[in-house]
């Protein structure tokens, strides 16, 4: 009896060690880290398996992580017995996979994993946002070579836009009319660009009411706003020797719920009745109601936006409106600066080839090729 | 009758504004009935909609306030009534504090009220998180990063709704109910597009200028604009058999259609006026 | 000099370069800068509101005490800040009871907790019949204490066993039957709603100003104004439906579809492009320290 079960184990041994080479064709995994994913986290592996087994794809984080169990690969998922899937893993952290294949009984057949662990990692740069690349490199490249030709002293001409002329014009008229001036810079806070451009413009006009001796009062929706405002303000009348003028209550905060603080400065608006009125910032559907009270208490008003929804309303019921990029012109016509009038060129030689662009694409993708196109896409 | 025609070029506004205010209440008092005919746009967002996937999961933003609640929150309870009717878990989320109230409310009439569901396995309120597109950066990384917590103050974890929601890529579909910033636009440009998740999105009329190129260039299916697009979609969810209620964006129509006929009455009356005394001057 | 320009002018440099890079970096820590500094932005804002509320205060309060005109104007933003004030931080309402017996009485439990929800014997007798062993909410918000204990002491007196809670601090805000749920539901809300209504009449007053026939591009605008605005609201499908297969595309819905999506998509583009290109030039002017008026210098 001891002599038939030894020959059976030696016979099941035998089975065992020939079937371990048809064991290792059953069951191949491979994973790495996917190249085409800029951010890593990504990991492409691929699993060759027995057509029919249920094969369960485990991973372990860390170096000594317990395995679990992240997916389980139906057939459908393989395509003459492979299968090829991407699974998103965190960065920096090793990570080791494993097949197992089972018998449609839940038999354990067979089971691979990974030699080393996988660690993904972030690029460090998205091939995929070369074009916005370009783009801004010959954008800003135009812009800093129209700065650098009118340091050399070459006068580039702008095209008079009547809304900045006004200025001076607006804020005279308050002068005589013994009336204030109240500027409004939007009512979104300093980390907005239009924000920033409409507070550089107050400094413009500070400095025109210091010098006709023109109260001004500007009312802002947001604290940071007013601390910036405060000190431009403040510059702008030291600039002009009079800082004697300014009172640091020139600049104040309403609030920042945009209906409340359009109630605010209508509330101004009505009470103090100023003569010249300035909105030059970011606005939203407040800007009909500001500039609609402005127009019924007969004032001059100026508004200066870039957001394309308000411009219409502003164009209806102001004197003169500064659309988009004129907005952002203002400073370069204001101070005459050499520097920002040559910033100005360099915008409109990148709007030129922005018009170019869009022509060429027009004309190409009629005829079909798309290739353009797909140029400017950005991911 | 010349004098009188001059005259009017010169009326005083506060005439203007009680004609408008009688013609405004005066239709919500003694409604017309007039019937709604939904426009493309908005169809283009009910079939991006009535397309998800059954049993997929869609992240609705409410990015408005008690000011734009009369002309969004209608479409929020017309979009929620067509999403719960379908069956899909919505993850609800503020990016302005206010939307945070809105949200609230509109669950409450249709989540518990209506379909009577069940808060964190069909539906949950993500609450407010300040950081403007911060915030859709963030959850394209990951939700509980961003928000750990519910409005409620429980774990995102813990939520039966949450379970295999790491991040955006994780939901099927994006609603982004807004009125200004942040809005359609940062959605779009942040999540949407980047991550190719199809969205919709409800807007102001004023808004809807800035959003639509985005339509347009099929970066967003659809857009409901402004209150008559809310009516349309009403009258979209109506037919479909999914609610029988008017809607409070359709009783509002018969007011705004008047409203817009006399304000073109208006301008008709303003430009008579004004040929006949640049007429008169340049007869004298 | 160093601190009043430099040093800013250093740190806008650093910053904005810093910034712009990081969107074409994904490696940390760049890839995450955008986000964080959001935020830290946001941080900043937030502590900056208390510079905003102080001055608020210190001008509408100066108002007050000198009498100056308008000072009642004042009087009511002072009160409508500490209320809110008050609300939010010190008092809350939002008092509510748990049942977790019915009792024998059931009938005229039901009966009492229908009274205060205005809702049919049979449907509260449906929703009680079966407690949890943690109570069910009676979704019956009190302001005061007072209020929920004696509809409790109703309750208890009928032999149903209760429980008085409270909305937790930071609910309260959004919960019903609290202070300031009422302030805003009642108050801030009907106001913004009223501000933003007015936009209705300003519409009117603006176009009847300013829609006159001057020029052809006047004239071009005031029908295209003229078509959108009858189109867009269901008048317009109602004046026009009539129209058969071959004049459908005057139609009013469908010209101002057309007119929506065509002529008025190209010049928001036209004009989105412009003002990226300003956003562009400016936010490069200063980085680069060309433009410093907005640190108060020439």
């Amino acid at each position: 009896m001891e002599e038939i079960m030894q020959t059976f184990k030696h016979l099941l041994l035998l089975v065992l060690m020939l079937s371990l080479p048809l064991q290792a064709q059953i069951l191949n995994l491979e994973a790495a880290a996917a190249e085409t994913s800029a951010y890593g986290d990504l990991v492409n592996i691929s699993v060759t398996a027995q057509e029919g087994a249920l094969s369960h794809l485990l991973y372990s984080s860390g170096e000594e992580g317990p395995w679990e169990e992240l997916r389980v690969l139906s057939p459908e998922d393989f395509t003459e017995g492979l299968a090829e899937i991407g699974l998103k893993i965190d960065n920096y952290t090793p990570t080791r996979f494993k097949v197992e294949a089972l018998s449609p009984d839940g038999v354990l057949l067979a089971s691979t994993e990974t030699r080393e662990a996988v660690t993904t990692v972030e690029h460090w740069f998205n091939a995929k946002r070369t074009n916005m690349l370009l783009a801004i490199l010959l954008i800003s490249g135009l812009i800093i070579y129209y700065i650098e030709r009118a340091k050399a002293a070459k006068e580039i001409y702008l095209r008079p836009i009547a809304g900045l002329k006004a200025f001076e014009e607006a804020v005279g008229r308050a002068t005589e009319m013994g009336k204030s001036v109240l500027f409004v810079p939007g009512i979104q806070d300093l980390d907005q660009v239009e924000t920033i451009a409409g507070v550089i413009i107050l400094g413009h006009v500070s400095k025109m009411t210091a010098r006709y001796e023109t109260s001004l009062n500007v009312p802002v929706s947001r604290s940071l706003v007013m601390e910036a405002s405060r000190e431009i303000v403040h510059e702008s009348y030291l600039a002009e020797g009079r800082p004697d003028l300014f009172n640091p209550d020139m600049v104040h905060y309403l609030t920042d719920d945009q209906f409340a603080f359009a109630a605010g400065v209508n509330g101004i608006m009505l009470r103090e009745k100023p003569a010249a009125l300035f909105f030059q910032g970011k606005f939203f559907a407040e800007s009909l109601i500001l500039a609609e009270t402005g127009n019924s208490i007969g004032a001059i008003q100026i508004a200066g936006t870039a957001s394309p929804a308000q411009i219409p309303f502003f164009v209806t019921a102001c004197d003169y409106t500064l659309i988009g990029e004129e907005f952002f012109a203002a400073s370069a016509y204001l101070g005459k600066d050499p520097k920002l009038v040559g910033s100005i060129k360099g915008q409109d030689i990148a709007k030129a080839v922005i018009m170019i662009s869009i022509g060429l694409g027009v004309i190409l993708q009629s005829f079909g090729f798309t290739a353009f196109r797909e140029l400017f896409r950005v991911m | 009758m010349n004098t009188f025609l001059q005259k009017l070029d010169s009326v005083d506004r506060r005439v203007i504004f009680l004609i408008i205010a009688v013609v405004v209440i005066l239709p919500l008092i003694f409604p017309l009935g007039l019937p709604v005919e939904p426009t493309q746009t908005t169809i283009d967002a009910f079939d991006a909609i009535k397309a998800i996937p059954p049993g997929a999961k869609v992240l609705m933003s409410f990015d408005y306030g008690p000011s734009t609640k009369p002309e969004i929150h209608p479409m929020s309870i017309a979009v929620l009534r067509h999403l719960f009717h379908k069956g899909h878990p919505v993850i609800v989320m503020c990016l302005w504090p206010d939307g945070l109230f809105m949200a609230k409310e509109a669950l409450d009439q249709v989540a518990l009220e209506e379909y009577k569901l069940t808060y964190g396995r069909d539906f949950v309120n993500l609450g407010y998180r300040p950081g403007n597109e911060a915030i859709i950066k963030g959850i394209t990384q990951s939700f509980e990063a961003n928000f750990t917590m519910d409005a409620m103050g429980t774990l995102i974890r813990e939520l039966p709704i949450m379970k295999d929601v790491e991040n955006i890529d994780d939901v099927s579909f994006i609603i982004n109910m807004s009125a200004g910033f942040p809005g359609a636009v940062e959605w779009i440009q942040y999540a949407a597009d980047p991550h190719k998740i199809p969205m919709t999105s409800g807007n102001t009329s004023i808004q809807v200028n800035e959003v639509l190129p985005y339509v347009k260039s099929g970066q967003m299916q659809g857009i409901i604009a402004g209150m008559p697009a809310a009516a349309e979609y009403e009258a979209l969810i109506r037919r479909a058999g999914m609610t029988d209620e008017m809607g409070e964006a359709t009783s509002s129509m018969d007011a705004q259609s008047i409203a817009h006929l006399v304000i073109v009455l208006f301008i008709v009356l303003g430009n008579i006026s004004y040929f006949v005394k640049r007429k008169q001057e340049k007869k004298y | 000099m160093l601190l009043k320009r430099y040093i800013p002018l250093a740190i806008v440099f650093l910053v904005g370069s810093v910034t712009l890079i990081s969107w074409f970096i994904p490696h940390r820590p760049f890839g995450s800068l955008e986000i964080h500094s959001t935020q830290w932005f946001d941080i900043i804002a937030s502590f900056a509101m208390i510079l905003g509320a102080l001055n608020l205060l210190k001008l509408q309060g100066t108002k007050i005490v000198q009498r100056r005109k308008g000072w009642l104007y004042s009087v009511a933003a002072v009160s409508g800040f500490f209320l809110t004030l008050v609300f939010a931080f010190l008092m809350k309402g939002g008092h509510y009871v748990v049942i977790s017996e019915v009792g024998s009485n059931s009938a005229e439990v039901y009966q009492a907790i229908g009274d205060q929800l205005n809702l049919p014997f049979g449907v509260v007798a449906g929703q009680y019949e079966s407690l949890s062993e943690n109570g069910k909410t009676i979704p019956k918000y009190f302001y005061t204490e007072r209020g929920a204990r004696a509809f409790e002491s109703d309750l208890n007196s009928l032999g149903a066993m209760t429980a008085h809670q409270e909305v937790a601090w930071g609910g309260h805000l959004q919960g019903s039957g609290t202070y300031f749920h009422w302030l805003f539901s009642y108050v801030f809300t009907p106001l913004s709603a009223t501000m933003f209504a007015l936009l209705a009449f300003f519409v009117a007053s603006a176009s009847y100003r300013a829609f006159k026939i001057r020029n052809v591009e006047a004239t071009v605008l005031l029908v295209a104004g003229v078509i959108l605005m009858i189109g867009r609201v269901p008048l317009g499908h109602f004046l026009t439906s009539w129209f058969p297969s071959w004049l459908q595309w005057l139609h009013l819905p469908n010209l101002q579809e057309w007119i929506y999506q065509y002529p008025n998509v190209a010049g928001a583009r036209a004009i989105m492009i412009g003002i990226a290109l300003g956003l562009v030039g400016t936010s490069l002017r200063v980085i680069l320290g060309i433009e410093k008026s907005f640190m108060g210098e020439k």
